[in-house]
């Protein structure tokens, strides 16, 4: 299968091609500049796989939560692809994408994303026998809060040991959008607050 | 040539498509009017999730008001500056993505070069030409000698005409945004108020409105404390008097300094009443030779049917020099 995989929700932006036969990935640091990076890798992306926008038959976005902006960049972007040539949109919480090089080894994982000041944002997820289940879907806490009460032998996952598999992104990416006029990120917090 | 203007800066989500930079086909605009309305002001991060949330949706009214298809599109022009950060990236990202997905070049416009633009969707321009961009983030009187030619003459010092409106509008007790609610109150009352009329330095083509505003503000709060009723419609009128002074006086001064053809008026206070008849009456009795010009009310305000046509000569300039 031919698809796109795109996540900015964190300091690194993480971009996946693939034509079916060769694959295109980038794990690039940078949190305030994506969006003069990511439009530039993904052209080039889709000159060394020889494709098109229009030839994707899947695009798959994380849609946070994570970085306000970070967010904006990724979803304006799968949006526009996906609706410019009718390409269909799967969406997945980004901390599923900042941990998908661990799911194919059985254990527990707290994934984290930097919020802002001593926040996080969380989630827990227990891989058994290849098998996926959500012990805490995504949460804004308080950082300390968070690690305090982890039980042992849970793996944390922070910025400085996210690990990415596409194939594994495209497994549990099962969210497919129905009208793409309406998607919006998983701020996970009011504008305001 | 089929042109794709984008709008995101503040506000409006705005998707536009121009036949040879002039015809509008389509001119989209969703508002966020409502939602910012109750925090009497644009609240940044509150815009920039209404346009994430709607981009796709403008897109595609616009294509269906045009009446045309995707792969038609020759040229994207998108607002890259100045405005709200984080609601222009939503628009340069949606831009990038539409010209890479169409092979298409992307021309990247100045949000108060579109305003001045927004003036040739419905008149021809005549160099030299005097542009006054007034509006709630801007004020600056550029001298135009052709096209993409600009010289600043002058800016505000401080407040935007438009965000003084909005700042009389809210002592005044009016909702934002208030600019079109002052201007109506005002012609319901006579100047009565004294309020300075800051002209700077007699050179200076610059604007000062912050003084201007404290004193309504504190012509108010001296009533209030001494309970004595305040007249609105008057203090509209007073405090619409002396901007309108200020603007047009500057306005005519540049005209007969650079000898020009043409005035233009540019921004959502283009749709000013008040400013409109006493430019015109300015000019007619000063300037009987020079055109002046007001976009439409709907090209106004934000839209990006402006940045269509600013980008198209963008363009044109571009590939000539290249």
């Amino acid at each position: 299968m031919k698809y796109l995989i795109l996540d900015t929700s964190s300091n690194y932006l993480y971009l996946f091609l693939t034509n079916g036969e060769k694959d295109y990935s980038v794990v690039l640091e940078g949190r305030n500049n994506h969006s003069e990076k990511i439009m530039d890798l993904i052209s080039d992306g889709l000159n060394k796989l020889n494709m098109e926008v229009g030839s994707l038959e899947r695009i798959i976005c994380g849609i946070g939560p994570g970085s306000y902006t970070g967010l904006r960049v990724a979803l304006t972007i799968c949006k526009m692809f996906s609706w410019a040539k009718d390409i269909p949109l799967y969406t997945i919480s980004s901390l599923d994408i900042l941990g998908s090089g661990y799911f194919n080894n059985d254990g527990t994982y707290a994934i984290t994303n930097t919020a802002k000041r001593d926040y996080i944002y969380s989630k827990i997820i227990k891989v058994n026998g290849g098998k996926l289940e959500t012990l805490q879907d995504d949460k804004f806490i308080l950082k300390e809060e968070f690690i305090d009460n982890l039980d042992k032998g849970i793996t944390l996952i922070t910025e400085d040991n996210y690990k990415y598999d596409a194939k594994v992104i495209l497994e549990i990416a099962k969210n497919k959008v129905d009208n793409i006029h309406e998607v919006e990120p998983n701020y996970l917090r009011e504008a305001l607050s | 040539m089929l042109v794709l203007g984008i709008e995101s800066s503040c506000d409006e989500t705005s998707v536009a498509i121009l036949k040879d930079g002039k015809e509008v086909l389509a001119n989209a605009v969703y508002t966020q009017i409502p939602f910012h309305e109750v925090y009497g002001g644009v609240i940044p991060e509150v815009a920039s999730r209404h346009h994430v949330k709607k981009i796709t949706y403008v897109f595609e009214e616009a294509f269906r008001i045009a009446n045309v298809k995707k792969e038609d599109i020759d040229l994207v022009c998108v607002t890259t500056h100045p405005g709200l950060i984080g609601s222009l990236l939503v628009g340069i990202n949606a831009a990038k993505a539409f010209a890479l997905t169409y092979h298409v070049p992307l021309i990247e416009v100045d949000h108060i070069v579109g305003h001045i633009y927004a003036n040739f969707i419905e008149h021809d321009f005549n160099f030299p030409m005097i542009a006054l961009v007034v509006s709630g983030g801007h004020t600056e009187l550029r001298l135009m000698k052709d096209h993409y030619d600009f010289t600043l003459l002058g800016e505000t010092l401080d407040d935007a005409v438009g965000e003084a409106y909005d700042k009389v509008g809210r002592v005044l007790e009016l909702t934002y945004p208030a600019g079109a609610k002052v201007d109506k109150l005002s012609f319901e009352g006579s100047p009565s108020y004294k309020l300075p009329v800051v002209l700077l330095d007699k050179d200076s083509y610059n604007f000062s409105l912050s003084g201007l505003k404290s004193a309504v503000i504190n012509t108010v709060n001296k009533c209030n404390m001494k309970g004595e009723e305040i007249n609105k419609a008057d203090l509209a009128c007073s405090f619409q008097t002396s901007v309108i002074k200020v603007l047009v006086s500057k306005t005519i001064k540049a005209a007969k300094e650079y000898g020009v053809r043409q005035v233009v008026v540019a921004g959502g206070v283009a749709a000013n009443k008040g400013l409109r008849l006493a430019l015109a009456s300015a000019v007619e009795a000063e300037l009987p030779n020079v055109e002046l010009s007001f976009p439409s009310m709907k090209y106004c305000t934000d839209n990006a049917a402006m940045i269509a046509v600013a980008g198209y000569f963008k363009y044109l300039i571009d590939k000539k020099n290249n």
